[in-house]
């Protein structure tokens, strides 16, 4: 239980009268990698959007190394937390968005120092120092200077997973991190994410690429229709799929 | 002619300095002022609880919708009435740079607006809190895009300033209505004030241009 990272119980989302999560649950020891697959609408994003309260939920607890963030239970009434709280919440989780999302008015090195300095309140010599050491981390060293708008695709996103880590989250959240990238930059990002595990990160990660979630993760739950249909290890998903619904996804994607 | 002219010109030197300072002692205090009340208006446009939009919204609408010149008119002659007397250089700035603020705070919600909505998420993401998003993620990249509609504002401003000869500040255009008064040379000193205006709306377009450059998105 002392290494529980994250538990879901019971989550439900809507959208108005659109239910998106219809009860999910969950949970991830430390070190666990989880890859969420499923077609779309299905539901994965929102989910990783609700971990890191970039979306309210309507029903459910999520718990971070055991405590509830988001919500508490004030007088016996399921009351949102207050939004100083839900900015610390948040801060125990790390994100990395499609869109890479990195400010292009900031340097390479300044995205990553901007929170290290304003949130985490380090000196400006430290936080210089973590932004250098990730960027090595995630194979840019030399990059520290450049803006945004001057790396490729494939960079970028990985100095969005270098702002992310420099954090020290406490479970890192990949949201189809490589959807937006032409295909031959797809590779340096997911070796970047690869790596990143082996080093031991919790990490939940929705994408499309089913070889990558094959190879980096040690559980895969298929999602459908706001559930989780199933549930089991790379093998047991990708070579012994038993539902019908899951070989039928398998089917039409590649490999 | 032109002999006439230049002795004319070297004559009134002083009062045209004084003229060209009064303008750009209006319009800069206008603008300052205009854009520091933007700001507020501006942040109440894009933040705002439903009430404090609807009075940002209905004081910029109103605003905007009203001739400067009447609001000029205005603030000199109908405030005396309530017993609020305003020199006419104070009824001049305060009129100007409320015209201002209605543009600054229209023009600073639609760079906030503009600002993409995964950077707010990505800011919210790295535990930035609202008022830290708002300081080092959205108003920079706002106040980049705005830039340009501001030094035409400004510039709008410059012009517009004109018009507070018409309450008897002495700045260019009253300055030069004067001059001519005394020597009849219209042509000249109309052009020569067109000149100026045009040398000032210039320097103040140049600089906004090289600063643009300076802050450029890389």
């Amino acid at each position: 239980m002392t290494n529980r990272v994250l538990e879901i119980s019971n989550l439900e989302k809507s959208y108005g009268d659109h239910k998106v999560l219809k009860g999910v649950s969950l949970a991830m020891d430390k070190g666990d990698v989880i890859s969420v697959i499923g077609s779309s609408g299905s539901g994965k994003t929102t989910l990783l959007r609700c971990v890191n309260l970039l979306e309210d939920f309507q029903e459910g607890v999520i718990k971070i190394d055991g405590k509830e963030i988001g919500y508490e239970d004030v007088k016996g009434k399921r009351t949102k937390v207050s939004a100083k709280q839900v900015t610390k919440d948040r801060a125990l989780t790390g994100m990395v968005f499609q869109s890479f999302n990195l400010f292009p008015h900031l340097s390479a090195a300044e995205n990553i120092t901007l929170a290290l300095k304003k949130v985490q309140k380090k000196s400006k010599e430290e936080s210089a120092e973590i932004a250098q050491h990730w960027l090595e981390r995630v194979g840019l060293p030399d990059r520290g200077t450049s803006f945004p708008g001057q790396l490729s695709g494939g960079q970028q996103q990985r100095v969005a997973i270098a702002r992310a880590l420099a954090m020290n989250p406490k479970l890192m959240l990949f949201d189809e991190v490589t959807s937006a990238l032409d295909p031959e930059l797809i590779n340096e990002v997911l070796d970047v994410i690869k790596s990143v595990a082996a080093d031991g990160m919790t990490m939940l990660i929705v994408t499309h690429e089913m070889r990558f979630a094959y190879e980096v993760s040690n559980q895969v739950i298929f999602m459908n229709d706001g559930l989780i249909a199933e549930q089991g290890t790379p093998d047991a998903i990708f070579k012994n799929a038993s539902s019908d619904r899951l070989n039928a996804f398998l089917k039409n994607t590649k490999f | 002619m032109s002999t006439g002219f230049f002795n004319e010109l070297w004559l009134s030197k002083f009062m045209i300095f004084r003229g060209i300072y009064t303008c750009l002692f209006v319009s800069f205090s206008s603008i300052v002022i205009g854009t520091f009340i933007g700001m507020f208006v501006g942040l109440a446009l894009t933040y705002g609880n439903r009430f404090t939009r609807f009075l940002a919204r209905a004081y910029t609408d109103i605003i905007r919708g009203i001739p400067v010149l009447v609001l000029i008119l205005t603030f000199y002659f109908v405030l005396s009435v309530i017993g609020i007397n305003l020199s006419a250089l104070q009824a001049g700035i305060t009129s100007l740079a409320i015209f201002c603020s209605a543009h600054i705070s229209e023009m600073l919600r639609g760079g906030l607006q503009n600002v993409p909505k995964g950077q707010i998420e990505a800011a919210k993401a790295v535990g930035l809190s609202f008022f830290q998003t708002f300081i080092f993620v959205s108003l920079p990249q706002a106040l980049r895009q705005i830039l340009p509609t501001w030094i035409n504002t400004a510039v709008e401003i410059v012009k517009g300033s004109t018009l507070v000869s018409l309450i008897g500040v002495i700045e260019i255009t009253l300055v030069m209505q004067q001059i001519i008064g005394r020597n009849f040379l219209t042509m000249q000193f109309y052009a020569l004030a067109g000149l100026i205006y045009f040398l000032i709306g210039f320097s103040i377009e140049r600089t906004g241009k090289y600063v643009e450059k300076k802050v450029a998105i890389k």
